[in-house]
């Protein structure tokens, strides 16, 4: 078996015996010749687009009988493909505020970007101390060596798809380096807003290279304005050196109009700490991808995902974990909370290197499911090579406890209180692992706010 | 007064009672007593609504109102409350917020204002310390890691706070050790009221050497096939349930 993400050589056999790339796949290479995007005079910036896009030419989009897609058949769900906006979009302060809601309580700098452009007027920005935050467009014609170092490593594998869109496509995004020994006391906050009434597209790229010994918190929010539909990609490469600390934290808030595709692709030295947090309640199809590889000795990297879904909303959790070197420990653990005829996916594979001898793996996905037509696919993958480690996974689907409920009644609770009261509690298990108390009080608000909706 | 007249139920196609009839005064405690699979239990589910049992024949009324056509909750607004035999762990949910909701629930449908979170807080401090409850243990959720003996006293704790009309207990005292059970039967005592009645669920004497009961029951096959004063109870501790259909081991 390879790793994850590769496609399968007789799948692939079948992708590319297609003379020419067709439907959106054809749509994206022609929007691609028309589109003039920044630094496409700029070699690096230009070997990157062309290799995405000779992905997409040779592959197309990746459908169901690609295993790590099976959940999420992208071929069939994206139908259509959108230029990337020009025109402006006036956007208010006061509109992010709104829809981040309690995020908005936290403090520190807010790099906003609307439509996949930076837009320096509705940040909320100063220096700070200790980080360096690069733009990524601005900075494309003489780019520091770091990031371009930063986006030239991926743990992806070759012609990864979600890899592939964003470099052809992308236009912006925020490097942010923190120097070694920093330790930021508020997060750095990155807002990447679609609005306007047209449909648009985006694509950003960025880097957070956290120093040897430094701590850092930083979320990404993806946020949307009215109804116009949305396709969104980002990738975000992560270096968490020695003994660095990184909590890093997404919040998923668009419109279900949204297609959102995004890879965290996170490279861990010796002892760092790495926490990701997930929290998806918005957008029509979400694809979350999580490429993880251990390079050092004695780090640790946990994962909390939470998924809150209705309607006919998609979200997929799709992780790699690779231990490449002894004595790291991972832990994955999503809880989905499926109304309707939402579908929520967990993929987590953990893959144990020969030489990776002591490493700690657990996982488990848990889904309440609210209504008999929502499905939740939870697919754990271990693929072990050395002899003394301790992995385990687990999976569990169940609906409300009639008993509790019940318990809840014959108090005089009303049964959408007793229900709200017992999805807040399942979500809480996941929700009160968040040791920041504005960063968990906000997520438990959204947890409220859904509930009510 | 709590009527049950002729009272028919089953759960899972099982016939459970089969004619209960029963009348306990507001006012007054009425142990029911009798041997394992009597329908005890099935009579206090019954009473606080619980889905799982279908009432074939028979009524209930409480104060003259149909219990029998009330979902649990409004039972509950209606002065229905049942103490577990096993209240149920609900992890994730704060002892004191389930608390409140319960006791706000009730009082905006009996058209009360809610208790703001001072009040409550000195309100839960004051019926907590006679049922010594620490606000340690309110801290943890619902019934999780609590002891038996804690649980129990958490069930006392609700129904002091929700001031129930019609208190009904099953079991209250199975698992108790003897201070526990003088603990919470002062509890119980404390409640007594003129405006309250009780339906006290035991298999054994002991809990009413605490909780003077005015009338004593004893139920089998479904049915109350004797009723009598406190000294019953007496007499049961003594001769057993044998004649009642529960042999001695």
């Amino acid at each position: 078996m390879g790793t994850v993400l590769n496609i399968q050589p007789a799948k692939l056999d079948a992708v590319t015996a297609a003379p020419a790339p067709t439907g959106v796949a054809a749509a994206l290479i022609a929007i691609h010749a028309e589109a003039k995007l920044p630094g496409d005079d700029v070699a690096w910036v230009r070997a990157m687009r062309e290799a995405g896009l000779a992905v997409i030419a040779k592959r197309g989009l990746p459908n169901r009988r690609v295993e790590e897609w099976k959940y999420t058949d992208l071929r069939a769900a994206m139908t259509e493909a959108y230029l990337q906006s020009l025109t402006p979009v006036p956007v208010s302060r006061a509109d992010i505020e709104r829809a981040l809601g309690d995020l908005a309580a936290l403090p520190g700098r807010q790099i906003v970007f609307v439509n996949g452009a930076h837009a320096p007027g509705l940040s909320r920005d100063a220096d700070t101390l200790g980080v360096e935050l690069v733009i990524l467009k601005q900075a494309m014609a003489d780019a520091p060596s770091w990031l371009i170092a930063a986006f030239s490593a991926s743990n992806a594998s070759e012609g990864e798809a979600v890899n592939a869109l964003n470099a052809a496509f992308m236009t912006d995004g925020a490097a942010i380096r923190i120097s070694e020994n920093a330790r930021l006391t508020e997060p750095l906050h990155i807002v990447h807003v679609a609005a306007g009434s047209d449909a648009v597209a985006s694509a950003m790229r960025s880097a957070i290279i956290v120093q040897s010994g430094a701590e850092a918190m930083v979320l990404e929010s993806f946020i949307s304005f009215g109804d116009a539909k949305a396709q969104t990609t980002s990738v975000t490469h992560v270096l968490a050196a020695e003994g660095a600390k990184l909590t890093h934290v997404k919040y998923s808030g668009e419109n279900r109009e949204t297609q959102h595709l995004t890879n965290w692709d996170v490279k861990l030295g010796a002892k760092a700490d790495y926490l990701a947090i997930q929290f998806a309640i918005g957008a029509k199809l979400s694809r979350h991808q999580l490429f993880l590889r251990y390079e050092g000795e004695g780090a640790k990297a946990h994962f909390l995902g939470a998924q809150l879904l209705r309607g006919r909303q998609h979200c997929d959790m799709t992780m790699v974990i690779d231990h490449a070197v002894p004595g790291c420990e991972s832990r994955e653990h999503v809880k989905a909370v499926l109304d309707d005829n939402a579908r929520g996916i967990f993929q987590a594979k953990v893959l144990v290197r020969p030489d990776a001898q002591q490493t700690d793996g657990r996982q488990m996905a848990q889904a309440l499911m609210l209504s008999d037509d929502a499905e939740f696919d939870s697919k754990p993958e271990l693929e072990i090579y050395a002899d003394d480690v301790k992995c385990n996974h687990g999976s569990t689907v169940g609906e409300l406890d009639e008993d509790m409920l019940f318990y809840f009644l014959s108090r005089g609770i009303g049964e959408k209180e007793a229900k709200a009261l017992l999805i807040q509690a399942f979500i809480g298990e996941v929700l009160d692992k968040i040791e920041d108390e504005t960063l968990r009080n906000a997520f438990t608000a959204k947890t409220e706010a859904w509930l009510a909706a | 007064m709590l009527e049950i007249k002729n009272l028919h139920a089953r759960i899972d196609d099982k016939d459970i009672l089969r004619g209960l009839t029963l009348s306990v005064p507001k006012g007054e405690v009425h142990a029911i007593m009798g041997p394992n699979g009597s329908g005890k239990s099935t009579l206090a589910y019954i009473l606080a609504g619980k889905p799982d049992y279908e009432v074939t024949e028979g009524s209930i009324t409480w104060s003259g109102a149909d219990l029998l056509e009330m979902a649990p909750d409004e039972r509950a607004h209606a002065g229905v409350f049942l103490a577990f035999q096993y209240p149920i762990e609900i992890p994730g949910v704060a002892s004191m917020t389930f608390l409140r909701t319960a006791l706000n629930a009730n009082r905006r449908a009996r058209g009360h204002e809610e208790l703001n979170t001072p009040d409550f807080i000195k309100l839960v401090r004051a019926k907590a310390e006679s049922l010594n409850i620490s606000m340690d243990m309110l801290k943890r959720p619902v019934n999780t890691g609590f002891s038996g003996g804690e649980k129990k006293r958490y069930e006392i704790l609700q129904m002091a706070l929700l001031e129930p009309s019609l208190c009904v207990l099953d079991e209250t005292d199975s698992g108790l050790d003897i201070d526990a059970v003088r603990i919470v039967s002062e509890g119980v005592n404390a409640l007594r009221s003129p405006d309250r009645a009780f339906v006290l669920i035991t298999h054994y004497q002991r809990l009413l050497n605490y909780i003077t009961p005015d009338k004593v029951h004893v139920l089998s096959g479904g049915r109350v096939v004797r009723s009598g004063g406190k000294e019953l109870a007496l007499e049961l501790e003594k001769s057993g349930y044998a004649e009642y259909g529960e042999h001695a081991a």
